[in-house]
């Protein structure tokens, strides 16, 4: 009995010690942080794979006062993502680890031709980030996104990731990640949409800052914008929210949390007023009548008064619900504005009535899944949108000239 | 060589009652030599006996009215206190026995006249046999030989220099008293009875080691205890044949349930209010003479968690205290494991920034973090067993340099990381939290290490189910080592992880007394406050 219980110790000591060093085992300063991922097409129609890699000596000496950048972007040419990250090998001297990818960018050239082609690796990989935010470089390529540098931070993968989780308080972005693209892109008849960011160049023009910067300075992350969406038909990009578009739309997906949203103000209509929206929720409903679809949004949003400029005791009831009035028909405005764009100019149901259908009439479904963005694109659709005005923050009235 | 040794343990562990057995009869058939009736034979026995042992002092006396009897006062200096000799044995032999008026008409009582009236010692008795004063003598007795009889009177006279009472090394605690056990058998076993003023506390003493002969007390609280432990452990106790007991440590070896493994099965503590607790939860002591340090059994896993200054704070307190320890278990154990799975496997379960920092600090340093961790390691065994060993002046010079030489100028040549610094330090203090694990979690350490380093969090896993099965199939003296969580025992989880107020504690340890009935028994407690609302 005894000789048999060490006879199974040796194996099994053996076999924990014949496995050592497998694949799997490397040391941590075997491989590189790759912390931002991007692609374009480049010229000759190749996938351009651009990635933004940390060096943490560097990252610490930068700690102590060095002006040495604690990341290192490189981009290759292959046919393929996975060829591009394994070409990079002959570059890089370290294994690409790609588990700690924070951001994914797309230029706008490729998001125009499609963007499936670069997600299928993704998507496969055991190591990917399933979880890293999606961008699109509006006007401008990945790279150059990637290459900009940041002042706050020293990785600026990291400083674009805390942008887009200011996207909670702001609502003029739309954040999306890895995993939350591909679920949408598998349900028949979604389309998707995607924050961007823009280079907006130092006086602040709406064009790329590359012809005044030479190429010789490098790109700042402060020249650059992160806000507005891309929407996409299935994958391919086929148009832009504008930041009021975009808050339109994440009204109606009940995705505010926080934002600011100026109105006049009814006591002086030359005058602005804040409300800060501090809950918000949608409801679509999809039905059918006379086996037409008719969609509808149901919105509603609580604010406080967060600010008022121009004369006027803006704190009793009959003027709460006059601004929530305004409000409401603010939003609805903003709302209708991005369903026109969708039905209209880019026939793609961002909004997911497809899925609503699919699950609520599943026959009529059946019929149309081949060409809902027809039929979305035709649909009428109802918006109704209830706000309440709670309280004005910390006063009871403002301080003016009596 | 492992054959040998399994040979061993099997021939212990199934023949050695038979073989024990054999050799009783022939110690009993030694010859039980009598005391020889003329005095010069007695005189010539104990110089042959007492050969070359120079703090043998023999007396020789005349008593009587007109001396005429001789009798020879034996005793060992420095074992015997002089002023009981002096006033109590010579003083009344040389000028009481004149008064008194002995002489040849008293011959046949004389034994019982200076037994009764002239001695004026505590304990005094009689020896027949010339082996049985011997052992009085070298126990620290003093033996009277007259001449003309068969029998010797021996006196209790016994008096060493010992260590007073003091506070124990081992086991500092912040509240509670402050008394610890000494080297002496029967001031130990004051120190209990002083505990537990009951006639129940039994103490059964045994004489161990061939060559010294040394005492080992029993102890246990009759009623409480269970019978069948106590047989078990009088069993394995006299089962013991030694040349030499010279610590608890000899005869814990002895007894263990399972030799091989490398968890305890036998507690020991130095302090008297431990022991006292442990004898009321119905385990048994043994107390050796000549160590601080008492064997309590069975002893449980758990007991690795219990300190008795928990039950003389509020039990929040101790509550906390407890979760501490367990999870002083868990840093120490697996920290140095975890940290090198972490960095060779899986580096995606930290959060960035810390992977960037430990990277940052690990990088440009020449070795792997499994060997840094090894190295680290055992240059800080090194340093704990130096400042064991160490004279206490020179311990403080050891510390600067193992501080200074392991913390900062093995960082600053690049030899090691701080990464592992840290984790070396943070196990080193929570390994002293568990001091009587202390050794099992050294190995444990290492098989983590390694197998953190081959698979893993798997290798791990593995390593830790392993430890597990070993741990559920361990036994001390019967009872399952890893109770009263395995086995579940409901009434015992009152004094685990979560330490129950003392009035809410109803039961004494079911898992000692582990038979059913006596386990009801144990419920009286809780019955009688039923009866009461």
């Amino acid at each position: 009995m005894l000789k048999k219980k060490i006879i199974l110790g040796i194996i099994i000591l053996s076999i924990l010690f014949s496995t050592t060093a497998c694949w799997d085992n490397e040391n941590v300063d075997d491989i590189a942080f790759v912390t931002g991922i991007g692609f374009d097409k480049s010229e000759e129609g190749m996938i351009e794979v651009t990635v933004q890699l940390v060096v943490p000596t560097f990252l610490q000496q930068r700690e102590q006062g060095s002006d040495e950048e604690a990341f290192w972007t490189i981009s290759f040419e292959e046919e393929t993502v996975f060829g591009a990250v394994k070409g990079m090998l002959s570059t890089v001297n370290r294994r690409l680890f790609r588990n700690h990818i924070h951001i994914i960018v797309i230029g706008e050239d490729l998001a125009r031709e499609g963007i499936i082609d670069v997600l299928d690796f993704l998507e496969r990989d055991h190591e990917m980030k399933k979880n890293a935010e999606m961008l699109v470089a509006r006007g401008s390529t990945a790279q150059k996104v990637l290459q900009a540098q940041s002042n706050l931070e020293d990785i600026p993968s990291i400083h674009l990731t805390d942008i887009m989780e200011n996207a909670n308080q702001l609502a003029k972005l739309k954040q999306k990640d890895l995993i939350t693209l591909l679920r949408e892109i598998n349900q028949q008849g979604q389309s998707s949409v995607i924050g961007t960011v823009q280079i907006v160049g130092q006086d602040g023009k709406d064009e790329p800052a590359e012809e005044a910067d030479n190429g010789e300075e490098a790109l700042l992350l402060k020249d650059m914008i992160v806000e507005g969406a891309a929407a996409f038909k299935e994958t391919q990009l086929v148009g832009w929210l504008s930041p009021p578009e975009t808050r339109g739309y994440l009204f109606a997906q009940g995705e505010v949390i926080d934002g600011i949203i100026n109105i006049d103000n009814p006591h002086d209509r030359e005058q602005r007023v804040s409300i800060e929206v501090r809950s918000a929720g949608a409801e679509p409903e999809v039905e059918l009548k006379d086996g037409e679809p008719r969609l509808s949004i149901e919105v509603w949003a609580t604010g406080n008064l967060g600010e008022q400029q121009g004369a006027g005791n803006l704190t009793t009831q009959s003027d709460f619900a006059e601004l929530a009035k305004e409000l409401s028909a603010l939003i609805e405005e903003e709302i209708r504005e991005v369903v026109d764009l969708a039905q209209q100019d880019y026939e793609a149901d961002i909004f997911g009535f497809g899925e609503l259908m699919r699950r609520e009439h599943p026959d009529y479904w059946q019929q149309v899944r081949g060409d809902w963005e027809q039929e979305f694109s035709q649909a009428p659709v109802e918006i109704e949108v209830q706000t309440t005005i709670r309280k004005p923050r910390m006063i009871r009235m403002p301080t003016r000239p009596k | 060589m492992f054959r040998k040794l399994a040979g061993i343990y099997n021939y212990l562990k199934h023949k050695s009652q038979d073989y024990f057995q054999s050799e009783q009869p022939q110690e009993e058939e030694s010859e039980q030599e009598k005391v020889p009736r003329d005095i010069q034979k007695v005189k010539q026995k104990l110089a042959e006996t007492f050969a070359d042992c120079s703090d043998f002092v023999l007396r020789e006396l005349k008593i009587g009215d007109d001396s005429q009897f001789k009798v020879i006062l034996a005793y060992f200096e420095g074992l015997t206190d002089h002023e009981i000799i002096n006033n109590g044995i010579l003083d009344p032999l040389m000028i009481e026995s004149k008064k008194i008026g002995i002489d040849r008409r008293h011959e046949g009582e004389l034994i019982q006249k200076i037994k009764e009236e002239i001695i004026n010692v505590g304990e005094v008795g009689e020896a027949d046999t010339f082996t049985r004063t011997v052992e009085e003598l070298l126990a620290g007795g003093t033996v009277l030989y007259i001449d003309g009889q068969g029998t010797a009177l021996k006196f209790d006279t016994t008096a060493w220099e010992e260590r007073g009472v003091e506070e124990p090394q081992t086991e500092s605690i912040v509240r509670g008293p402050r008394e610890g056990f000494v080297e002496s058998l029967s001031t130990n076993i004051s120190l209990l009875r002083r505990r537990i003023k009951n006639a129940n506390l039994k103490f059964k003493v045994l004489n161990l080691g061939v060559q010294t002969n040394t005492d080992v007390a029993i102890g246990y609280l009759a009623g409480i205890v269970n019978e069948d432990v106590l047989k078990m452990v009088e069993e394995r106790v006299q089962r013991i044949k030694i040349d030499a007991v010279l610590e608890s440590g000899y005869i814990e070896e002895f007894i263990e349930d399972s030799p091989f493994s490398i968890f305890p099965t036998v507690g020991s503590s130095e302090r008297p209010d431990k022991v006292a607790g442990k004898l009321l939860e119905g385990r048994v002591a043994i107390l050796c003479e000549g160590t601080p340090f008492v064997l309590t059994v069975p002893y449980l896993f758990i007991e690795a968690f219990q300190s008795s200054e928990d039950y003389y704070n509020r039990p929040y307190v101790a509550t906390i205290g407890r979760s501490l320890r367990f999870l002083a278990l868990i840093i120490t154990a697996a920290l140095p494991a975890f940290y090198v799975a972490v960095l060779t496997f899986h580096q995606n379960i930290l959060p960035f920034e810390l992977l960037l920092n430990i990277t940052a600090a690990v990088e440009g340093i020449p070795f792997s973090p499994f060997f840094e961790t090894l190295v680290l390691g055992t240059a800080f065994e090194l340093l704990r067993e130096a400042g064991v060993r160490m004279p206490k002046p020179i311990g403080q010079a050891v510390s600067i340099v193992g501080a200074l030489i392991l913390g900062e100028a093995a960082v600053e040549a690049g030899i090691a990381s701080h990464p592992i610094v840290i984790v070396t330090a943070v196990t080193a203090i929570t390994s002293f939290i568990l001091s009587p694990l202390l050794e099992p979690l050294i190995f444990i350490r290492l098989f983590l290490l390694v197998a953190a380093n081959t698979l893993g969090f798997m290798g791990m896993g593995l390593v830790i189910i392993t430890i597990f099965v070993h741990l559920v199939n361990l036994k001390s003296f019967g009872v399952p080592y890893l109770a009263p969580f395995s086995p579940l025992s409901g009434m015992d989880l009152e004094d685990t992880l979560v330490r129950f107020p003392l009035w809410a504690m109803l039961t004494r340890p079911r898992i000692l007394a582990w038979r059913e009935e006596e386990g009801e028994k144990y419920r009286l407690d809780a019955n009688l406050i039923k009866k009461e609302e």
